[in-house]
């Protein structure tokens, strides 16, 4: 099948099913006459975005940025950290669990300390979204590593190869496919740490990324701009997803079953 | 028909249906259970409310009160628009915004005949005014999407200000890590005394913005359905803030009891700074609480000429208040 098959054959049921609820709610809206304060229809908050376009692609911007800086660090650092554990035994049965608290600690709680640590602004949000998102990558890894064929190693270690080499040529490569399960489960956690940062770590006013313009317009009772402000989160969630995803396949499409 | 009517539960299950607890309330004997949603953590600001629960005045008036606690992150207005809740302090801008998205909310008694919002600095700050701070590239810990902000916005320039979220913590500004705060005049102004950290408070009020800022606000549903109960409701809240105001020691020591944060010498302090923006000539002549179409209308048009109300849907706002029985009944609802 042809890419471009390919993509409309994989594309077109959650498209549909998309439509489908949009439509719902649409009709919903209109038929309970639900007043836009409490839920907005889809037509309305589609008004709000293109009422305010260029506050709300500048918001989306600031929060991309700080969403991909926070993923890169959680994927770099979730990587390093997971070989590191799985080199050294003991650090593994002594630290492993203790990085469980990233991901057990709320990070609404923590979030007002992150401002005192990092100041206001991106910083802030970047830690935020880094810390939401690291614990998967730092799992996966561990996994991925673990679960290399012993036959392998020994072949390795039979041949002299020294433990970065045998990383880089066999245990990476091999966890490829865990890594990448982790990734992909902390992108969508990148979104949700950058967001729950940005509500009380950013800047706002003309710096206001989406955190900010969701709690400001919730003031002012604004729900159609709160949900245009959730869209374009969600939005940027799938798109690094979709990123996670492409480099997946084209990392794995010579040589592992998932990509097939 | 089957999809209508399943349509209608998710709904009614999503937002919360009130009609049984109503009916069940209504057809029991003994006082009815009626919620009233806070928008901030107990303090002074609420002490009326506390003093009438405390005192039993609304189940005088037949009504069992719950006080439930609020915080920076309760939609208390969208939760009485919807009838979660049937009564909810709400600001008086809030409230205008939400009839003009269609709400049935009244409001039925101002705390606050002048506003005491106001902007905190250090006492030893570089902005001696409003105009000089707003020029500045200062940072301000504010909720920017407030309409006093907004009208700040408008009257100074505010260009170069770089705002950054309150979420009631006064740490940010006692290390100055902001320059100034959003403020009551009342309560955080207060605590940072308290704290040691002299300050001066620039009033919001003294530059022409000085909208009813904290209103109790009812439900028309409910407010249609059980008048008396209503008129009962703001009798008592009224006779609450008049007791508060003259011996508020063991009002404030419960509401220290449910947030131990306030202090009681906060709370002491606080209460005595109530009178000056509590009271007024409107209050002297009819009661606590009391409220004037003609602010009404000039906040709306303020509202309306900052672009926080769409000049069409100002229309729907229709009239936002039902004063609480005066000294001279005649005169209720002006």
């Amino acid at each position: 099948m042809k890419g471009g098959a390919r993509f409309w054959s994989l594309s077109w049921p959650p498209l549909l099913v998309v439509c489908l609820l949009l439509i719902i709610w649409q009709v919903a809206v209109g038929l309970f006459s639900i007043p836009p304060y409490m839920l907005p229809s889809p037509v309305q908050v589609l008004q709000a975005l293109v009422d305010e376009p260029s506050r709300l692609l500048a918001a989306t911007g600031r929060t991309a940025m700080a969403m991909l800086v926070g993923f890169a660090c959680s994927a770099i650092g979730g990587i390093v950290l997971g070989s590191c554990l799985t080199w050294v035994p003991l650090a593994r049965r002594g630290v492993y669990p203790l990085t469980l608290i990233l991901q057990m600690v709320p990070l609404v709680a923590i979030a007002p300390m992150l401002v005192v640590w990092f100041g206001w602004g991106i910083p802030s949000v970047i830690a935020a979204a880094c810390i939401v998102s690291i614990f998967p990558v730092i799992a996966s890894t561990l996994d991925g590593l673990q679960s290399v064929d012993p036959g392998l190693r020994e072949l390795f270690r039979i041949y002299g190869a020294g433990k970065m080499r045998t990383w880089w040529m066999l245990g990476f490569p091999a966890a490829l496919p865990n890594i990448f399960t982790g990734l992909r489960i902390a992108a969508g956690l990148a979104v949700i740490g950058a967001i729950v940062g940005e509500f009380v770590g950013s800047y706002g006013g003309d710096q206001a990324p989406l955190g900010s313009v969701i709690t400001s317009a919730l003031k002012q009772t604004r729900t159609d701009v709160v949900f245009a402000a959730i869209a374009l989160a969600a939005a940027l969630g799938f798109a690094l997803f979709g990123l996670v995803n492409l480099l997946g396949w084209w990392l794995l499409r010579r040589w592992h079953t998932s990509v097939h | 028909m089957g999809f209508r009517c399943l349509l209608l539960l998710l709904i009614a299950g999503l937002f919360g249906c009130r009609s049984e607890k109503e009916t069940t309330t209504e057809s029991t004997p003994g006082p009815m259970t009626v919620q009233v949603q806070l928008n901030w953590f107990p303090e002074s600001e609420f002490g009326g409310l506390y003093e009438a629960e405390q005192n039993g005045w609304f189940k005088q008036a037949g009504l069992q009160v719950e006080l439930l606690k609020g915080g920076p992150s309760v939609p208390a207005a969208q939760m009485v628009a919807s009838g979660q809740v049937d009564f909810a302090v709400v600001s008086g801008p809030q409230l205008l915004t939400l009839r003009s998205q269609g709400a049935k909310v009244t409001a039925i008694f101002s705390t606050f005949q002048r506003n005491p919002r106001g902007i905190v600095v250090h006492q030893d700050s570089p902005y001696t005014s409003l105009d000089s701070l707003w020029k500045s590239s200062a940072t301000v810990m504010g909720e920017d999407g407030l309409a006093f902000i907004k009208w700040l916005n408008r009257e100074y320039g505010g260009q170069k200000l770089s705002f950054v979220p309150y979420t009631g913590s006064l740490a940010p500004f006692i290390g100055k890590k902001v320059d100034a705060m959003q403020c009551f005049a009342t309560a955080e102004a207060v605590q940072l005394e308290l704290e040691g950290v002299p300050n001066t408070v620039f009033l919001v009020a003294d530059t022409g913005y000085n909208p009813y800022v904290t209103v109790i606000a009812v439900n028309d549903a409910f407010l249609e359905k059980h008048p008396e109960r209503v008129s009962g409701f703001t009798s008592a809240l009224r006779r609450g803030w008049e007791s508060y105001l003259k011996s508020p020691a063991k009002t404030n020591q419960y509401m220290h009891g449910l947030n131990p944060d306030m202090t009681m010498e906060v709370l002491e302090k606080s209460s005595s700074r109530l009178p000056a923006f509590v009271e007024s000539s409107d209050t002297q002549q009819h009661s606590i609480g009391w409220m004037t179409a003609q602010r009404w209308e000039e906040l709306q048009q303020q509202l309306v000429e900052l672009g926080q109300i769409d000049r069409q849907a100002a229309g729907k706002i229709g009239t936002p208040f039902l004063n609480p029985p005066g000294r001279d009944e005649s005169q209720a609802g002006e």
